[in-house]
């Protein structure tokens, strides 16, 4: 992944005016000019298999023009956050867990919690249905970017490192509440990212892996001796169990719970190299492929773009993501770091889960795909978090051309 | 595509606005900004709380090495990145380059689905065109097994069917159509039931109306035997080689009869529609349909006017001999060919059953009615698979035989005294006319007066020849001489399920008897016995009426139901072309001339309503004695008119006593609707003791 070179000086062009020349120069220094390309590149992308998803979808509950509200919305609050110091967000650090466990907690709240496939993850406001929890997520990058940023890349001490690691495992307990398995392990990579970014030693860092894989490994040996007991679903539901037994075996019921991943593996293969042509995918449109528009809008690009339409997204990803480091490194304090790497670790996982479960290589979560899956609040969440990102950029130092800098510094 | 460009068009004016928002809001106010944060920073929190400003000094040492610790974390996670990254592109070229092609075809099963649209039978008819077995369509209440299982729906089904529960129940648990077809509850449900069912797709879930296309038979159980029956397809059917049809589960097909000898023409080739579909199933376009292709109308030999008075002459017979003293006359036989190509003009088999029941689905109970001990085995058809000792019938062909190999002569003549002793008192044999006796007669009196000891002469005699030879070769001439005439082998009919009967011979005893060796020894009684058409000689109606019309004809063709195959426009295509017998008997015309004036004076001297035929007519009764049975089978043969041979009737009626009392009916009354004559109703009067 090669960081795109930020084009700092203006291309030369000798009619342009000194005075022009200047107000390009000034904005390629507080732009960056390949992210914003590429973020347009994802966004019209995303909009196109959208559009086509919604189209074809049989469930009227799906528009287009949702998505594009969502999109304008996003681009608003990402001007604004742009603007915004990031560095004045570390001071908020109390206020900021306060509205983040609000969030998270809201939709359980009475009157304005709504209950989505057994999940109370919505609230209703004004009649629009809002996911708290996508916002709740760049609030936690903030949050935990703020809070570790302060040991300035070291993160020795045990008891410091679990206060960290506590305040994360309260977060995803919160969660838990709705219950949102897929949220939850969007905050725990969230979390972990910024924690590994932020210089915790890796000591810790093994523990905490070691831990979660024995607790995983715990809770699957313990889940149908503590179901037999109690006679219901205590730790893991039977949705859950049945998406792991697929996992483990692909061909598994194919008519039954192996029904969606089978039914996504088919739309991925039947795409072959070119795909069947945009709007021409007959696994969403005949109503065969589940949550076209939403959880399994990749099968949807792969079915009517391709492998080489598959490339296309994961290049848009991967220019995205390269893009982003390059502002990680190039930040003036482990603070901005921290937020692009937050970033940077949730579209990580999220593309990573997405993908993998549609082609079998993770079990199967509700996560959505960045900037291409259905979802007003979560088009907000990663344009939010791309605003964070430019402000990080047009508020670093280094910025600064010679003249300006020694303005500064008198 | 306007979608594609209009999407493309609203993404890029989106990014417009970001871009023009990003201009005003930046490098307008770019420095004043810049200078604005920097110094507020100062102002509010004293001590700078990002590194932006730190960056401004310079950073001491270890400052630098922590930056550079963090970096290196930070490549390393690009590397994990890359390595994700890498797996997925894997994965997918997998997933769509490599089983792409695998991928593509799960999809296109998954939206496409074929119906079969069902092609009419053809249709079966008689000689002159008139349907003997015909489709209707009729509406059909099926429903999926489960519905079983819910008592709510079935008996509302009950209620709306109008018929009792537990048939329903039945019904729906009947799987003769396989497990997994849809159940039939109803056929031939009304309109107005139908409406009810389709405008309540919610309260008959599970319950489906579909039209079928039913057999129907106007005439009843007319020619039952010979038009057979249709069934659902089964494995074994499926499995049988030479198919020119590709059966589908719910196809019905052939069983029996005309439906199982021609199923290869009356069935249709099934039509296909490929639809697009959608995840439920419901139909979206039609991708492709080919029509289906009727099956043909097959015309049968059988001249539904005259099989319809055998049918009833048969069963006239078999209810009088009641009334007469022969209570166990419960079956019978009754058969016409036609003499010129051996097409079979009328064939009855009493007891009859009805193939319209059986068509359709029979049920269980109807299926045990039929088949259970002592129905009287009404789905055999006696006509080709019933087996009779010949009795006197088979004088003709053992006349043949002896003057053939020159046992009889011109002036061949034996006496008669009623008990016939040539082997011994102990081994004595009676004529039927002891203790009277015939006198000394020549072969065309004891055709006609039926004469026993005539022909144990004749069957002495081929035993004396038997015997005289070398024992390791000894020559069968009688029986290869009637095997000849079509005995002891199946007449070829194009009907499936014929029996071959048999006719002994030394070999055939010593296999027969092969656990009492002293039992297998060839006897001159056996060879006596067969030439009366008694002792182990079994023969079927039709080979009776086969061999006469053979000597009639003087050839031996193969029996045939097939008359034409018609075509759409109901013009033949096919026609059917006589097919002699493999094996030919030896014809000399001076014999069969001899045994013929037999047969005339047979008729002449029994006169009666053979006086009231046109024609003149040659046959010959029979009285067969069975060991198992409490009265004599009836048999009677003849054809007419004797001089130019046409038609050929044999009529066999089991427990029915003597040949010309209880079968010569069944010949007289076949002949008199032939020739248009009236000759009154069918009374057994209890003849003669002649055979």
């Amino acid at each position: 992944m090669s960081p795109v070179q930020p084009k700092i000086e203006a291309p030369r062009s000798p009619g342009a005016s000194p005075a022009m020349r200047g107000i390009v120069k000034r904005l390629l220094a507080v732009v960056n000019v390949p992210l914003l390309l590429v973020l347009a590149a994802l966004t019209a992308y995303g909009l196109l298999i959208v559009n086509s998803a919604t189209l074809n979808d049989t469930d009227s509950s799906f528009s287009f023009s949702h998505q594009l509200v969502g999109v304008a919305i996003g681009a608003v609050v990402m001007l604004i956050l742009w603007r915004i110091d990031y560095r004045r967000l570390s001071v908020f650090i109390v206020v900021m867990l306060v509205l983040d466990f609000l969030l998270i907690l809201s939709p359980l709240l009475p009157f304005i919690g709504v209950t989505v496939n057994g999940a109370q993850s919505w609230i209703s406001l004004f009649g629009q249905r809002i996911q708290p929890g996508e916002p709740a997520k760049i609030i936690t990058i903030v949050a935990m970017a703020a809070l570790v940023s302060k040991y300035r890349g070291k993160l020795d001490s045990g008891k410091e490192y679990l206060k960290c690691f506590g305040l994360l495992m309260a977060l995803l307990l919160a969660i838990m509440l709705q219950p949102d398995l897929g949220t939850g392990l969007v905050f725990f990579a969230i979390g972990l990212t910024i924690l590994f970014a932020g210089g915790a030693s890796w000591k810790w860092i093994v523990l905490t892996l070691f831990v979660v894989a024995f607790v995983i490994g715990l809770v699957i040996y313990l889940d149908p001796i503590l179901d037999e007991s109690f006679g219901s679903d205590v730790l893991l539901k039977e949705y859950q169990k049945d998406r792991l037994l697929v996992f483990m075996d692909e061909d598994l019921d194919p008519t039954g719970v192996g029904y969606n991943l089978r039914q996504a593996k088919i739309a991925i293969g039947s795409g072959g190299l070119f795909g069947k042509g945009l709007y021409q995918a007959t696994q969403s449109s005949l109503g065969f492929l589940p949550e076209a528009p939403t959880d399994f809008i990749f099968c949807v690009l792969a079915e009517e773009l391709g492998f080489m339409g598959c490339v296309l997204l994961l290049t848009l990803y991967a220019a995205l993501i390269g893009a982003s480091f390059w502002v990680a490194l190039k930040a003036d304090d482990p603070f901005g770091t921290l937020i692009v790497m937050g970033c940077v670790g949730m579209w990580v996982f999220q593309i990573l889960e997405n993908i993998g479960m549609t082609c079998g290589l993770m079990p199967i979560t509700g996560i959505p795909l960045p900037f291409v899956s259905y979802g007003s609040s979560f088009m907000l969440a990663n344009f939010m978090a791309l605003g964070l990102i430019f402000s990080v950029w047009s508020h670093r130092s280094a910025r600064t051309s010679g003249h300006e800098r020694v303005a500064m510094e008198e | 595509m306007n979608a594609t460009v209009l999407t493309i068009i609203i993404a890029a004016a989106v990014f417009l606005l970001v871009l023009s928002s990003l201009i005003v809001f930046f490098t307008f106010r770019a420095r004043k900004r810049k200078e604005l944060v920097v110094k507020k920073s100062f102002e509010r929190h004293g001590a700078p709380t990002g590194v932006g400003i730190d960056d401004v000094r310079k950073p001491d040492v270890s400052e630098r090495k922590e930056r550079k610790e963090g970096k290196g974390r930070l490549y390393a996670f690009g590397v994990v990145i890359m390595g994700i990254f890498g797996t997925l592109a894997m994965r997918l070229w997998s997933l769509q380059m490599i089983s792409g092609g695998s991928y593509q075809r799960m999809a296109e099963e998954n939206m496409t689905s074929e119906a079969s649209i069902p092609a009419p039978r053809g249709r079966i008819l008689d000689r002159n065109g008139k349907e003997l077995v015909g489709n209707r369509p009729s509406l059909c209440v099926t429903a999926a097994k489960r519905v079983v299982e819910e008592p709510v729906l079935v008996n509302l089904l009950s209620l709306i069917l109008g018929m009792p529960r537990g048939v329903v129940r039945r019904n729906l648990l009947d799987d003769t159509l396989g497990a997994q077809a849809n159940r039939v509850i109803a056929t031939d449900v009304p309109m107005k039931t139908v409406a009810f069912i389709k405008e309540h797709p919610r309260l008959f879930s599970g319950v489906e109306v579909v039209e079928r296309t039913v057999r129907t038979y106007p005439y009843g159980s007319l020619a039952a035997h010979v038009l057979g029956y249709i069934g659902p397809v089964t494995t074994t059917d499926l499995n049988l080689p030479g198919q020119a049809v590709l059966y589908e589960g719910d196809d019905y097909i052939g069983k029996s009869g005309a439906e199982l000898a021609f199923e290869n023409v009356l069935q249709g080739i099934r039509g296909a529609r490929t639809y697009r579909v959608d995840v439920d199933g419901n139909p979206i376009a039609l991708l492709n349909e080919s029509p289906p292709k009727n099956g043909s109308d097959v015309c049968l030999t059988i001249d539904r006017e005259l099989q319809e008075a055998t049918d009833k002459i048969i069963s006239d017979i078999i209810s009088s001999s009641h009334l007469r003293g022969f209570p166990y006359a419960d079956a019978g036989a009754l058969v016409c060919i036609d003499i010129e190509d051996g097409g079979i003009l009328a064939s009855s088999s009493y007891p009859s059953f009805e193939p319209e029941k059986l068509a359709n689905g029979a049920s269980t109970e109807h299926w045990e009615e039929l088949t259970r001990k002592g129905s009287g085995d009404p789905l055999t058809n006696r006509v080709i698979a019933g087996l009779y000792p010949a009795a006197s019938t088979f004088k003709a062909f053992t006349s043949l035989a002896g003057l053939e190999y020159g046992i009889i002569a011109d002036d061949t003549h034996f006496n008669c005294n009623g008990l016939w002793e040539a082997y011994g008192k102990e081994w004595g044999q009676r004529c039927w006319i002891y203790p009277s006796g015939h006198g000394t007669l020549g072969l065309e009196e004891a055709i006609n007066q039926s004469c026993d000891i005539y022909f144990y002469n004749v069957g002495a005699s081929f035993y004396e020849r038997w015997e005289e030879a070398p024992e390791e070769d000894r020559p069968d001439n009688l029986q290869d001489f009637l095997k000849t005439w079509g005995f002891g082998s199946e007449t070829g009919i194009d009907i499936a399920g014929e029996a071959g009967g048999r006719v002994p011979t030394a070999a055939w005893k010593r296999d027969w008897n092969s656990e009492t060796p002293e039992g297998g020894q060839w006897q001159p009684g056996d060879m006596t016995n067969m030439c009366i058409g008694q002792g182990d000689i079994l023969v079927t109606p039709l080979q009776i009426a086969n061999g006469y019309a053979g000597i009639a004809r003087k050839t031996m063709l193969k029996p045939h139901i097939f008359h034409r195959v018609l075509n759409d426009e109901g013009e033949a295509v096919i026609n059917n072309t006589p097919k002699e017998s493999e094996i030919q008997p030896a014809i000399n015309d001076a014999h069969i001339a001899r045994v013929e004036d037999g047969l005339q004076r047979v008729i002449r001297r029994m006169g009666g309503p053979f006086n009231e035929l046109p024609v003149s007519v040659a046959g010959k009764s029979g009285t067969a004695e069975v060991a198992s049975a409490k009265a004599d089978f009836s048999w009677f043969v003849a054809f007419a008119p004797a001089d130019e041979p046409k038609y050929c009737v044999a009529c066999l009626v089991e427990q029915a006593g003597d040949g010309s009392s209880a079968a010569v009916l069944g010949v007289q009354h076949t002949l008199a609707k032939l020739y248009d004559v009236d000759i009154g109703d069918i009374i057994v009067t209890q003849g003669s003791r002649e055979r």
